[in-house]
């Protein structure tokens, strides 16, 4: 009988049943011709899910995390430049090796994680953000940009770490992430001012900043007061 | 706090992003046909069944999306692929060889209709079975198995013309 492609593809996809599958396999036996279409169906299907599993290992751009989270948290900053960050995030993908967002969702280190699937910050990051000063932080592989309070007095602080910039808030006795967002080669260097963070960070900062940024003193008093929230009149 | 849907989504997303890689052969219009259909998802879940399968009626979404967006552009495929095709692959993880067939692959994937696209792209990058992929696409049985034929033909077709074996 012939054997078509159909049944061919049907074979190496696991879809024939077994009266069929004996029927290929003899066909493939006698006839070279078969056997050669068999194997290149076969080589086609390993070939096309090993192209794509590499997608799988990937970090998870902010942008798509911040689109899921963006129902649970109104105040989550717009992505606005995303068409344009996009390309930046993934040639950033693709440099940096390390895996910035450690989200507790099977890949990369548990050790390289920051920020918790919840969005709050953890490990180095939450360490870097209870005890880092700006004008003093050495060659901390996390820097702190500015610190300030927002509107209702609590604490927030830039910082960047392994290509990703955000900002953390005071809440309770840890630090929420209410944006997170990937920094592109350039936006790296001159970190102490706002306008060279990432769009959404910077105007994450602009919408909820009371005020002006802390000067080293007052940062310094802030942390030890364990970044309590700052009483408003 | 991310609610019990959102965690189930983000749990999702790394294979969304393989999926939609396979569709659009290119690494920002993939992130955002899973932006899409992950807004939509949001958007509408109190449309979505509990106990039904999350991650195949959010595939449904971007599929609708996809076909949307092909259409926008007229005849022309979305993303032909062939410029960014760096992008396929991490080139750390993969080996070279490894790297020049999915390179070919995901060069020949964009030429195909969409429909064809996403047959393949359920059955041989998803792993679905054709009962299962019927259901995700919505289409009869004998519908997807045409277009699986049709598409892989083509592929292996177009890979031979390449010079590279598939």
């Amino acid at each position: 009988m012939t054997i078509t492609d159909a049944m061919l593809i049907a074979y190496v996809d696991g879809e024939l049943s077994a009266e069929e599958k004996r029927e290929v396999d003899r066909a493939a036996e006698l006839d070279a011709a078969v056997a050669t279409r068999l194997a290149a169906h076969k080589r086609l299907r390993v070939g096309m899910a090993d192209a794509y599993a590499p997608v799988l290992d990937e970090a998870i751009p902010a942008a798509l995390l911040a689109a899921v989270k963006g129902a649970s948290d109104a105040k989550v900053v717009a992505f606005a430049p995303r068409r344009a960050a996009l390309p930046a995030w993934t040639a950033l993908a693709a440099m940096a090796a390390c895996l910035v967002l450690g989200l507790a969702i099977g890949f990369g280190a548990p050790d390289a994680a920051l920020v918790a699937s919840d969005m709050t910050a953890k490990g180095k990051l939450a360490s870097a953000l209870d005890r880092q000063l700006a004008a003093d932080q050495g060659d901390a592989a996390i820097r702190i940009g500015v610190t300030f309070t927002d509107t209702a007095g609590a604490y927030c602080r830039t910082f960047q770490a392994n290509g990703v910039a955000g900002l953390a808030c005071r809440e309770g006795e840890g630090w929420r992430v209410p944006v997170l967002s990937a920094i592109s080669r350039q936006a790296s260097d001159g970190f102490r001012t706002a306008s060279s963070l990432p769009a959404a960070v910077a105007a994450a900062v602009d919408e909820r900043m009371a005020g002006e940024a802390l000067g080293a003193e007052a940062e310094s008093k802030a942390r030890a007061s364990g970044w309590a929230k700052v009483r408003k009149l | 706090m991310l609610d019990a849907f959102q965690r189930e989504i983000i749990e999702l997303l790394p294979r969304l992003r393989r999926l939609a890689r396979s569709l659009t052969g290119e690494a920002a219009d993939a992130d955002d046909l899973v932006q899409t259909g992950v807004e939509r998802a949001l958007s509408r879940r109190d449309q979505w069944q509990p106990g039904t399968r999350l991650d195949w009626w959010i595939m449904r979404i971007m599929r609708n999306a996809f076909i949307d967006e092909v259409r926008r552009k007229g005849r022309t495929a979305l993303s032909a692929g062939g410029e960014d095709l760096d992008h396929i692959a991490d080139p750390s993880v993969a080996s070279v060889d490894l790297k020049i067939d999915a390179m070919a692959l995901n060069q020949a994937m964009g030429r195909l209709p969409a429909d064809q696209r996403l047959a393949v792209a359920m059955v041989l990058v998803e792993g679905l079975s054709y009962a299962e992929a019927a259901e995700v696409l919505e289409i009869p049985a004998g519908t997807l198995t045409s277009r699986l034929v049709r598409g892989r033909q083509a592929l292996l077709a177009e890979l031979g013309a390449q010079g590279v074996t598939a």
